[in-house]
Parts: structure tokens; sequence; C-alpha cells
């Protein structure tokens, strides 16, 4: 029977699609083999898995302005002129003006309505096709319209009625009614260019930056108005594609009102998710995320952002993105899908940072018989001779490099196919202070680990080992002592296998949170430094 | 005088009772509200192949909006006599390549990776805020996986998730044979599988 056939047959069944006949054959094929039975409990999963992604599905959007144009659509190819419409919302923007400068106490200063339509573009009735809506609501003193998503004022009293109730004085009333008054008209616009397309939207948004910006430039000292007018100056801009003046304005609105716990702190993540989006800003995201760490560091939103951001940066900016992923890990919970998220993106930096911090320079003598991994002596330099290489001549100690920053240099040693060899690495380490590390060794060779001449880590003996064990890449940690000064890392190791390919060895020294140690120092070559008290360290004793 | 029969008059069917077909001719004819059932019956099936089809999530409601304008706008050019899922599908198909290859030609894309990841509680109705979380965790690594499929197997597998398509019909709207989407769909399953278990989902 043909695999393709019953493989075709699986997905008909899993779909619903496949004749009786076609499945009663499957069923035999089922029965007679396991391989075949294990892929289709294996399909029947992976559908599992993707109706999940049904059930839990992000609730498809219901924007307005999607029933808005098929009405639309039907009436400007049945009974309008195209004109209408621009001449509807010329008019509607004049009247809006209007009501401003009529509720505006200082007309010289305030919004002139003719003028707006003056500096607004013109209307534009070809529709573009797709402007989302991609802003925050401000919280306080502004609600969203479950139904229509629109802003909305909250309840309050009329402007009036505010100057009468406050007591003080009359010029602080003034300014309040004024501001409240500007914003409201703002806030109206704005409101209707969502349920706008194309240049409509354009039009009305240009317009409500316009009255907007008067709330901030003529009540600056309305603090609360004047923050929430830049708020949505801010968003006006985002949905205008206008990224520079947003985050521009994002930036103005924190600086200015840097206590206000709604404003500042939501355009401090408008102003992330506007750098997340966007390359060209993204170099500045840090100080933000910093910024939101220190007010804001245990919220949800703190995580998703920190957490996205990480794994944005981790492999261009591992330290920054390790010390994001910290700050998540700190604050959430160990069975919390935050912490667990950041855990897999911490592990995965340090896994990269592990194998750029290797110690890459090694002195290397070998390759020797597999045999050679049961002697319990470690060569000399000026010894060399006792010990022969695998095809009998004498080798010596001498400084290796790794190949591709990860591979033993193999190249020459003419390691016979098929045969295991052995071989001792050794290195220094200078610390300043001593210090507990914990050596983390990313390799295929079983090794036995020795400091200062001391066994540290020994690993079964490889006869034991099966050979297909062997093969696996090993990341094995050991944890020890180092002292102050300099310390002998010595390896000897097994590699089973006599391909080249197979002899990665990426050693790195950490600390005991598994992160880099900025002060330690590497050398094949130890010497005496700066400080006084570092030590060479004795030659590698014989055992 | 000879009595005049009255014929019965049938009741007009709501656009609920109609089928996808009847429903765009009726529109294009000018009802509007039979656009509405229209929306409401396929929004939430739309959505989702965006969502499979693209990874770039914030193009998502753009897409999405874009393809019923599409709708609106080719709303005289539907016949009846074509599967009106089908019509659909290919529009969304359309709207959604042609943001890809726009994408891929913005030289200040940001191409998402695996920490690109935002995980929506909203999007969840878990009964705890854990479960929650568990099912958007486990939400997005499967979209994770299907974002990293090939082109050719994530679209039939999203035609054949999201939508009443048979393997001929997605074959016609992708030009290949019915066996060849049976193909790309067993690979593509497979690949799902595999990459959620590398990512430590267990089964």
């Amino acid at each position: 029977m043909n695999e393709e056939q019953i493989r075709q047959w699986m997905i008909e069944r899993l779909y619903g699609e496949i004749s009786p006949e076609d499945d009663l054959r499957l069923e035999e094929q089922l029965s007679a083999d396991d391989a075949l039975a294990r892929e289709w409990s294996e399909l029947l999963q992976a559908r599992e898995w993707m109706r999940s992604l049904h059930d839990s599905g992000q609730a498809a959007p219901d924007p307005d302005a999607i029933h808005d144009e098929a009405r639309r659509d039907l009436a400007r190819r049945t009974i309008f002129p195209a004109r209408w419409l621009a001449a509807a919302a010329v008019l509607m923007l004049a009247s809006v003006s209007a009501a401003v400068a009529l509720l505006n106490p200082t007309p010289k200063t305030g919004v002139d309505g003719s003028a707006i339509v003056m500096n607004a573009p013109a209307p534009d009735i070809t529709l573009r096709e797709s402007v989302s809506r991609k802003v925050k609501p401000i919280r306080e003193a502004v609600a969203v319209n479950s139904v229509t998503g629109l802003l909305s004022m909250n309840d309050a009293p009329e402007p009036a009625l505010i100057a009468a109730s406050h007591g003080g004085s009359a010029e602080i009333d003034a300014s309040a009614a004024q501001a409240e008054s500007l914003f409201r008209t703002g806030l109206s616009v704005y409101n209707q260019a969502f349920t706008k397309v194309g240049g409509e939207r354009k039009t009305l948004l240009e317009s409500a930056l316009l009255l907007l910006s008067d709330v901030v430039k003529q009540c600056p000292g309305e603090k609360e108005w004047a923050a929430l007018a830049m708020t949505l100056m801010a968003d006006s801009y985002r949905a205008l594609d206008r990224t520079g003046d947003a985050i521009e304005t994002y930036r103005e609105l924190i600086a200015r009102f840097p206590d206000s716990e709604i404003t500042a702190q939501q355009a401090r993540y408008s102003l992330a998710e506007l750098m997340m989006s966007d390359e060209k800003y993204f170099g500045g995201i840090a100080g933000v995320i910093n910024d939101l760490n220190a007010s804001d560091g245990s919220s949800e939103q703190f995580a998703t952002l920190a957490l996205s951001a990480a794994g944005r940066v981790q492999n261009a900016e591992p330290e920054q993105a390790l010390e994001w992923t910290r700050a998540v890990l700190a604050a959430w919970p160990g069975d919390h899908v935050f912490h667990q998220k950041a855990q897999h993106i911490a592990d995965d930096i340090r896994r990269a940072l592990r194998d750029r911090d290797a110690i890459h320079d090694w002195l290397f003598i070998g390759p020797f018989p597999d045999f050679a991994m049961g002697f319990g002596e470690l060569p000399l330099a000026g010894s060399n001779s006792k010990m022969r290489g695998l095809n009998g001549q004498s080798v010596a100690w001498r400084p290796v490099a790794l190949d591709e920053g990860r591979l033993l240099p193999l190249k020459g040693a003419r390691i016979p196919d098929g045969k295991g060899w052995t071989g001792w690495l050794s290195t220094s380490v200078y610390t300043p202070h001593p210090r507990m590390v914990v050596i983390s060794a990313n390799t295929q060779a079983v090794y036995y680990l020795y400091i200062n001449g001391e066994i540290r880590s020994r690993q079964r003996n490889p006869s034991l080992i099966d050979p297909r064990e062997l093969l696996r890449l090993n990341q094995s940690y050991c944890k020890v002592p180092l002292e102050e000064g300099w310390n002998q890392i010595t390896f000897k190791v097994f590699f089973s296998t006599s391909n080249p390919e197979d002899a990665i060895f990426l050693v790195s020294v950490l600390d005991t949170d598994l992160n880099p140690i900025p002060d330690l120092t590497c050398s094949t070559e130890p010497h005496e430094n700066a400080s006084a008290r570092s030590t060479r360290p004795a030659p590698v004793e014989r055992r | 005088m000879n009595a005049i029969a009255m014929r019965p008059i049938a009741p007009e069917p709501t656009p609920n009772a109609l089928g996808d077909e009847a429903l765009m001719t009726r529109y294009a004819q000018g009802d509007a509200q039979a656009f509405d059932t229209l929306f409401e019956r396929h929004r939430g099936s739309v959505y989702a192949f965006i969502q499979g089809f693209t990874p770039h999530r914030d193009q998502w409601d753009d897409l999405f909006q874009d393809v019923f304008i599409r709708l609106i706008r080719n709303r005289k050019r539907y016949r009846e006599t074509a599967r009106f899922t089908t019509w659909l599908y290919a529009i969304t198909r359309s709207a959604c390549i042609d943001a890809m290859r726009k994408a891929k030609t913005q030289a200040n894309l940001i191409q998402p990776t695996d920490g690109d990841t935002v995980i929506s509680l909203a999007a969840c109705a878990g009964s705890t805020p854990r479960d929650a979380a568990h099912e958007s965790f486990m939400r997005e690594r499967i979209l994770h996986a299907v974002h990293s499929l090939p082109d050719e197997q994530r679209e039939a597998l999203m035609l054949r998730e999201n939508t009443d398509m048979t393997f001929d019909e997605i074959g016609a709207l992708l030009g290949c044979p019915a066996n060849t989407v049976k193909s790309r769909l067993h690979y593509a399953l497979s690949a799902v599988r595999r990459r959620l278990i590398q990512d430590g989902i267990t089964p």
C-alpha cells in the first residue's frame, strides 16, 4: 500500500471527508502498522491543538467603519453625488468650530472656526481603505463606549456649574471651564474622526489636533486637562501615522506631568508600544522600559512589554535583555506564565552568552589513544615523550584556538576512522578574590575536571557508557572554588568519535547564577598583573 | 364572475435564514442588512485566518478591515454561481499576500521573532487568571508554530481550519490539486506538532 495514499486518507478522516470504504482501509492499515498508528495519533494531537486555537481565539473586531462603509457605498452609488459628503464634513467642522468660538471667553486667543476649516486639508472623499484605530483610551475623565469603541466624557457638570461650585477665584474657574470646554470639543471631533475612514478621518484628526493644542497653549495651568489633551494629540498623531510627532508629544507629556499616575504612565506604555513597532525609534526603548520598571515593574503590562522587548534584543543586546528578564523573574512567582516565559528567554540568552564568552584559547596535548583516559597522571611539559600519540608519534603541549569558535582543532591529527581519542586541555583564570564559580562545559566529550591540580569532577568511565549517549551534546555544570589569583583549569577529555565536527568544546566560567563574571581574566600564559597578590599556579602535578 | 384565486404570499425570508450566496446577492442589490448578517457570520473565521496567515500582529485589524472593504467595493462583481466562502477567502488571501508583500518591501520592517510574542490575557476566556494565562501562552505558541510554516502549508492549513471549504475548493483557490492540499496539510500538522514539542509543549 502506498504510504502517500494512507497519509491522504488520514487527512481526509481528520477533516471528515473520507469515504466509508477508505475509512475501513485506513483502519486496517493503522491496526497493522504501529508506526502509522503513531503517526495518526500525532496528527490527531496536532489537530486538537489547532482546535484549541479556535476556542481561545481573540475576538474579531467589529469596527463601525465597516458597517458605515457598507451603507455609504450603497448610498454613494445610488443616491448622493460624491461631493455631498465633502460638503457635509466641511459644514460639520464649521459648526463645531463656531460652537468653540462661542464657548471661548477670549476670542482673540481662542479657536477661530474659519481658521480651522482653512487650515485643515481639503476633505478627500476618496476613502482610503484601511486606517485602523491604534490609540489607547485615556482612563480618567474620558471613557470608552463598549459598543462603539468611541471615547466619551464621563458625566461631569457643565462648565458653568463648575465655575459656580468652586468658590475659588473667578480667573481659575474660568480657566478650568475654558480648558474643559476646549477639551470636550477636541474630543468630540477626535471621536468623530473614528467614525470615518480615509481623507475624512485625516481631516477630522487634524482639526482635533488644532483644538487640543489650544487646551495646552491656552490653559497650561490646567494640568489635568492639558495632560489629557496631550494624550489625545499623541494618539491623533499615531492615527495619522505621524510617529515622530506622536513620540515627541508623549515625551513632552511625560516630562511636563511626570507625576500623573494615569496619563504619564499610559504615555510611557504608548511610547514603548510605538517604539516597538517602528525600528526607526526602537533604539530609544531601553530608557522607557527602565523607567517603567522603576515605576510599574510588577504590572502585567510591564511584564508583557519587557518580555517582548527582551525577545527582540536578545541577540543584539543580550545583557540588556537579560536585565529585563530578571526584572520579570523577580516580580512574578515561579509558576506564573510570565516567570516561565522570562526563564525561557533568560536561558536562551545565557546559553548564547556562555558560547560567546567561552574560553577559546587552550593549551592542548593529544590526541592520545582512548585508553589513555584511564591514566591517572597528567602529562607535564618536558616529559611528553613518555606518552605517545595516537599514531605512535610524540606529542607536546601546544597552544590551540577553537576552530569556528567552538571546535577543537583536530585537522592533521590523523585520528583513525571510528576511533575515539583522549587529550588534555588546560588554561588559567585570574580572580581578584576567592569565589565559588560554575564551570560550564558544552561538549560531547566525557571529561575529568581538575582545578589547580585537584580533581573536581569525574564522569563515568567511558567504556561503561552507551556509545549513543556519548554522541549526545552535553551541557554540564560543575560548581568549584577559585582561589585569589591565578587558578589552573584542566580537562582530560574523551571523545568517542574521530569526526572533527563532533569535537565541540565550549567551556565558560560563570557565577553561581550562571551569569558571566566580568572581572575574571583568562590566559594560557598566566602572568603577574597589577594585583600584587595574584599568584602563578604551580605546575600541574603528576598523580 | 370568476372568483380570483388568491395565492398565499410567502413571507420574506429573514437574512438569518438565507444562505451566504443569497445574502451577498441581496447586498449587491442594495440590502445593507444582508451585509451585516454576512459580516457577523464570517468575521470570526476571517479574523482567525488573518491571525494564522500573517505573523505581523499590528496588521491584523487593518487587514480585517481591508478584507471587508474590498468585499464592499467588489460587491457588484459577485455572481451567485460562485460559492461565497470561496470568493470571500480569495479576497482575504489576496489582501494578506498584498500586505505581506508590502511589509517585505519596507526596509524598516521589524521581523517577528520568538520574543515578539505579546501575551494577551484579555483575549482568553479562562476561568481563572492562571487558566487564562496558560491558555494565552498555549495560543501564542501554537500561532508561532503556524507562523513558522512555509507559506503554502500555512495557507492550506488556515483555509481548512477556519472555513468550511473542501479540499477541492481549497485546491481550486490555491491553484493545485486536492491531493496536494492534503499533502500540505499533513506536512503542516506534523510540523506544528514538532515545533510545539520542541518548545516544550507536551500533549
